[in-house]
């Protein structure tokens, strides 16, 4: 906890913010790159279909992620060419973490 | 076999069961900083008011040897006894005996002293110790814990129901204390998590210690799931025996009275309490103080969501229930867990006849993606469903800033507060003076060749105008502007008159609030 200030209906009140919070914010930054695939759950990575310079369209599977004993494929979310793999068969990966990278 | 046998013989059996899982597993129990299931039992319970109840009951499991095997009171104690002299029903799980683990005989226990609690119409305390499921018992284990799970649902707002953790409990053994209506928990004792730390681990990678993910702190302060926290077993117990003070043996009596005594201050000053700017924090507790019987305060989940502050005190020696914003922490707003701590508790209150008094300052909700992304239209719903459920006496009391849906939400004579006072310092409006400046006089001060003068004249304007209680009061909003040094004593002969409420919800099945 720390004293701060927050901002309701354009009025700032000065107050004390808990640390919980800030934490929370952090988790819910926008995720407004599309273009950077993240893993939504760790897990470890079972398949990569594509690799660098890879045209990729809309939906294509790019990779599978297995987490809690289920293989999850993980589709291209926008279309375009596969800039960057981050990761390689087995590899352990945690929550958030940038898998691949289009452009 | 003579009588005199027969009774050495019970005598002997009685003996053995009684020491639980032997001398080598009390000594180990001791070691680890924790009481035994029956030394637990005689420091709550009012002196040798203990009734046991089943003592000789066994378990029926056939398979992986436990036919050979006997448990002593198959690993858990169950009667009746009085706390403060109120009747109460009680179990403590046996961590010496088979870790306290839950089998089928074990579980029947825990669902008879239920049902007998409900029978007669009094709380009942569970102390849970316990590894979990017997595994060799399997699917029998399971119907054990959904007995239990479903008396605690029969039994929510019937009886008020304890749970207090000394021990482990994992797993789906976590949802009795969940459904219950209290949580106590201890420093360093009290564990519980649906997984533990070692599947988190070899399913995810990730490391945690078991304090750190179900620890007493942890669910005082992060997930919101204890109520109270202790430093010892002792300590706990003494937070029990205090809460009895306050509720009723079931929802058909009205809580306990006591003599009303004054509060520990000499003059109810509010210039010493409030600041001058609205726009710096106080400690809400301090107006608690000042109205209260004792100035004393039972706080209720205190380290969670502190922004909001819930527990029990008495007003003219009648027990209350005390919802307020505090400014102290996020200028007071309501937020998804504020909303969620404030709902239950009152729903607590509602459902055992305690009246509640609601104290308001707060300048609205918490703005961000994060509370919208984590549902506070869902989570706020709970917070305004629960008072306008609410049949018992409401008190309102507006101490400072009530803005927009927070003003609404915070028990409004629109929610259907029996009465609703405010203080001469009270700003009932739909919002802050800035706000409401900017957006009504928008063009004026975009168009005046000084705009932060003209924005400033606006909001000058704006709160001599509005941010006070007079206009909501000439619309019947507000009962009473009164006079803050009167404030008790204006409080207990409102609380005296509208104590005889004979509110009703209606008849049906049950209603939906959001969850």
């Amino acid at each position: 906890m720390e004293k701060g200030k927050i901002n309701v209906d354009f009025t700032e009140y000065e107050t004390n913010i808990p640390e919980s919070l800030k934490k929370l914010r952090r988790t819910y930054r926008l995720n407004k790159n599309k273009k950077l695939v993240k893993a939504f759950i760790p897990g470890n990575i079972k398949a990569v279909f594509v690799k660098e310079g890879d045209k990729v369209v809309l939906g294509q599977k790019l990779l599978v992620l297995e987490a809690m004993k289920m293989e999850n494929e993980i589709l291209a979310p926008v279309n375009g060419v596969v800039k960057k793999i981050n990761v390689k068969l087995e590899d352990r990966v945690g929550k958030d973490q940038i898998l691949i990278e289009l452009k | 076999m003579s009588i005199n046998e027969r009774i050495r013989s019970w005598f002997i059996k009685k003996e053995k069961i009684q020491k639980g899982g032997g001398e080598k597993a009390i000594e180990k129990q001791y070691k680890k900083g924790k009481l035994t299931a029956r030394d637990r039992i005689n420091a709550l319970l009012d002196k040798d008011s203990f009734f046991e109840t089943d003592l000789f009951v066994e378990h029926k499991a056939k398979e992986f040897g436990l036919d050979k095997k006997t448990l002593a009171a198959d690993g858990v104690i169950t009667g009746f006894g009085r706390i403060n002299n109120h009747k109460v029903c009680i179990y403590a799980q046996d961590f010496t005996v088979a870790g306290g683990s839950l089998g089928r005989m074990h579980a029947l226990k825990i669902t008879k002293i239920m049902d007998m609690a409900m029978k007669i119409g009094v709380p009942v305390i569970g102390i849970n110790d316990s590894g979990g499921a017997r595994i060799q018992e399997g699917v029998d284990a399971l119907a054990g814990y959904g007995d239990i799970f479903l008396r605690n649902t029969k039994a929510s707002g019937v009886i008020p129901q304890i749970s207090v953790i000394l021990g482990p409990c994992a797993g789906g053994a976590v949802y009795s204390p969940a459904l219950t209506d209290f949580v106590f928990v201890v420093r360093n004792i009290s564990n519980m998590f649906i997984t533990g730390p070692q599947i988190i681990k070899s399913v995810l990678g990730e490391e945690i210690t078991k304090e750190e993910l179900g620890g007493a702190e942890t669910h005082f302060t992060v997930t919101g799931n204890a109520h109270f926290i202790a430093d010892t077993e002792h300590d706990t117990f003494k937070q029990i025996r205090k809460l009895f003070e306050f509720i009723p043996p079931n929802y058909k009596e009205k809580p306990p009275t006591t003599y009303s005594v004054e509060p520990n201050i000499e003059r109810f000053d509010i210039t010493s309490i409030l600041p001058e700017d609205p726009k710096k924090p106080y400690d809400m507790r301090d107006v608690i103080g000042g109205i209260v019987d004792k100035s004393e305060f039972f706080e209720v989940q205190s380290g969670w969501a502190s922004n909001i502050i819930v527990g029990f005190a008495h007003l003219d020696g009648k027990p209350i229930g005390i919802v307020a914003n505090q400014p102290l922490m996020l200028a007071g707003v309501l937020d998804v867990d504020s909303s969620d701590k404030a709902a239950r508790f009152v729903r607590f209150c509602d459902a055992f006849n305690i009246p509640l008094l609601t104290l308001v300052d707060m300048p609205g909700y918490l703005p961000g993606i994060d509370q919208e992304y984590a549902g506070v239209i869902r989570h706020g719903a709970k917070l305004l469903y629960a008072f306008s459920e609410a049949t018992v006496p409401k008190l309102t009391l507006i101490v400072r800033k009530a803005y927009g849906g927070g003003y609404i939400a915070m028990c409004s004579k629109h929610l259907g507060a029996d009465l609703v006072y405010a203080w001469p310092t009270a700003e009932i409006a739909v919002m802050g003076p800035e706000g409401a400046a900017n957006i009504i006089f928008k063009k004026e001060i975009e168009n005046s060749p000084n705009p932060d003068e003209m924005r400033k004249l606006k909001i000058k304007e704006y709160t001599e105008k509005f941010a006070n209680p007079y206009l909501a009061a000439s619309h019947g909003y507000v009962d009473a502007v009164i006079n803050p040094e009167e404030t008790r004593k204006e409080l207990i002969k409102g609380l005296n008159f509208v104590l005889s409420n004979k509110d009703y919800m209606g008849n049906k099945k049950h209603g939906n609030i959001p969850l």
